[in-house]
């Protein structure tokens, strides 16, 4: 479900009171990008490092949205395989 | 400092996951930046597929992207591969099995993991404020890692550590071999080297020893040398060379030193033979070799036999042969900082000779021509197998690391010839030197040390005393004065960071203090 909260200060409080099963639990939450800082405005660190940054996200960029071969030229997903993606489905590791 | 992936950063980086992204890619370029390694533990490589699958899967549902379970698995590998390809994987050991009283297991193995470093040296890296909480030493948000102050990348001396990141897995399956055949002495790796390096130097015979000190030890014995006899050497090394003459109870008898190259000077070895001399042991001083025609002629007119000590030149060539091989018994060290080097001690001879390689193996074995049987005096000279499968595993990059030392050394040279003080090494025109050190001629050493020192930049002094002035030869009452071009150059030498893997940048750092130093010393 979504809800809406208001971030103040490192904490979120709902507007809409909601008791929880767990103590602890991952939640999703949607950050208004504008609200986000740059990062090279938050920590004082060498240029060189900002530029390596920007290098490696380049890098990885290309990799991540290279066009991806038609499926069937593509080795196929065991069963076995699918069924362990299936079992880690839960697992978000936010 | 070093960091290791936890799980949820590595996704971060793989699947640029807002909003931690950011903070998570430029915590490593921090650490890349400031010579640190980051570590992908190998227990977490299934985990890692998986969530980067599942959160690719998200991200392509909310564009509205359709990908098929292949694509999708495609595009996982892709991005994991990118991010592991400059990273170090931290292989699992048998401690970190038995995690499954714990809590978290997975977590639990990191945590183990991060034990086998020296502390402080590594942190987790992770956004698990929980994990946090559990282990404030041992882990770090990457917003704490960027807060803290950046430090410039320190330079080492000589670096092993990117040499072991370059070969660590061929190192880690040949130590694991050995492990579990347990044949720890005198193992079949010691003869896998021996034929390898016996074919590099371009040899009949290699004899692996214990160090390279002890290699010494060991020629002069096979060669029958014995107290009161005379062994020619030079004063400007270090002590090993002097010390086995003396410890096997002849006479070193010192040769001063060429001006240009710091190698015996065979213009003055002549004058030095008397009819006790029974052997010539020149040593290859920094990379480069003595000038063994010239050695060797001298020897063959007297009858004497020649021993390179090439503790610091092995892969050097001389008129295109290689170093060990250039006289009648060549020995080096595998000392871990030597061109070639293992994790501990280790060494080698080399001849063509089939009688002296046949004592010398069995003067390493105690003596012995076979089991318990023991024909002459030996000794415990044997190579331990683990740090012949450390070699072995070095070995296969060693050509390519021969040819980095070259150029790192020429790019030496060059970045200082304009830079007033500095003498650079001289390298003789029919040698390669391996820069088992670059080792420059400078006034006001000390000073000059201290300060780069204070910079970031070591330094070293090879050797800061010839070997006739220590205290130990004080017996062979030689003054000072006796050999003035060692005792001149061993109050100006000094050794800059040398590895075959210290990059261009280092090396400008490097030169530019050394010359902001001498430069401001002038004004």
């Amino acid at each position: 479900m979504q809800v809406e909260a208001i971030y103040d200060h490192g904490r979120l409080e709902f507007i809409r009171p909601i008791q929880f099963k767990h103590e602890r639990l991952n939640i999703i939450v949607e950050v208004p990008d504008e609200e986000i800082l740059n990062t090279s405005k938050r920590y004082n660190l060498p240029q060189e490092i900002f530029d390596l940054a920007a290098k490696m996200t380049e890098q990885m960029d290309n990799v991540r949205n290279a066009p991806l071969p038609p499926d069937d030229q593509l080795p196929p997903v065991t069963a076995k395989t699918l069924e362990r993606i299936e079992a880690f489905s839960l697992r978000a590791d936010r | 400092m070093d960091l290791l992936f936890d799980i949820n950063v590595a996704v971060d980086i793989c699947t640029k996951r807002q909003p931690f992204y950011d903070d998570s890619n430029l915590a490593v370029a921090k650490c890349v930046y400031e010579g640190g390694r980051i570590w992908l533990y190998v227990g977490s490589v299934q985990t890692l597929e998986y969530v980067t699958r599942a959160e690719l899967k998200l991200i392509y549902k909310k564009a509205g992207e359709q990908v098929s379970a292949r694509q999708l698995e495609k595009n996982a590998r892709d991005v994991l591969k990118k991010l592991a390809s400059d990273k170090h994987w931290l292989a699992s050991l048998a401690g970190e099995g038995s995690v499954f009283d714990s809590v978290d297991p997975e977590d639990e193995q990191l945590i183990r993991a991060l034990s086998r470093f020296t502390p402080g040296s590594i942190k987790l890296l992770t956004r698990d404020e929980h994990l946090c909480e559990l282990y404030p030493d041992l882990t770090i948000t990457p917003q704490k890692y960027l807060e803290m102050p950046s430090q410039l990348k320190a330079i080492d001396f000589i670096d092993l550590k990117t040499q072991q990141d370059l070969i660590r897995p061929a190192l880690e399956e040949n130590i694991h071999r050995v492990l579990a055949r347990g044949q720890y002495i005198m193992g079949p790796e010691i003869k896998q080297l021996e034929e390898r390096l016996a074919e590099y130097v371009g040899v009949k015979h290699c004899i692996t020893v214990s160090d390279g000190t002890k290699a010494l030890l060991i020629a002069m014995m096979a060669l029958g040398i014995k107290a009161g006899d005379e062994v020619i050497t030079t004063p400007f090394t270090f002590i090993a060379t002097g010390e086995m003459i003396a410890l096997i109870g002849a006479i070193p008898v010192f040769v001063d030193i060429d001006p240009r190259t710091y190698n015996i000077d065979p213009r003055k070895i002549e004058a030095a033979i008397t009819p006790k001399t029974k052997a010539i042991m020149p040593v290859s001083l920094y990379g480069q070799c003595a000038d063994f025609d010239a050695i060797n002629a001298i020897a063959e007119k007297h009858g004497l036999p020649v021993i390179e000590d090439a503790a610091q030149s092995f892969g050097a060539t001389y008129k295109g042969k290689k170093s060990c091989a250039l006289s009648t018994i060549g020995s080096t060290s595998f000392f871990p900082s030597k061109p070639l080097g293992c994790y501990g001690d280790g060494g080698a001879l080399f001849t063509d000779d089939d009688n002296l390689a046949k004592l010398m193996r069995e003067i390493r074995l105690h003596g012995q021509d076979r089991r318990y049987h023991h024909p002459r005096i030996g000794l415990n000279g044997r190579m331990d197998t683990l740090q012949a499968a450390i070699v072995l595993a070095k070995m296969d990059i060693f050509e390519e690391e021969v040819n980095s030392r070259v150029v790192i050394g020429a790019r030496y040279t060059d970045l200082l010839k304009s830079v007033f003080g500095v003498a650079s090494p001289y390298i003789e025109p029919q040698n390669t030197s391996v820069y088992a050190q670059y080792t420059v001629i400078i006034e006001n050493r000390e000073t000059v040390q201290k300060q780069l020192n204070e910079s970031g930049i070591p330094t070293a002094v090879h050797y800061p005393i010839p070997l006739h002035l220590q205290p130990a030869f004080a017996f062979l009452n030689k003054a000072v004065g006796s050999f003035p071009i060692a005792e001149e150059k061993s109050r100006q030498v000094m050794s800059l960071p040398m590895s075959p893997t210290l990059t261009m940048c280092d090396q400008q750092r490097i030169v530019s203090a050394l010359t902001e130093i001498v430069t401001y010393r002038e004004a």
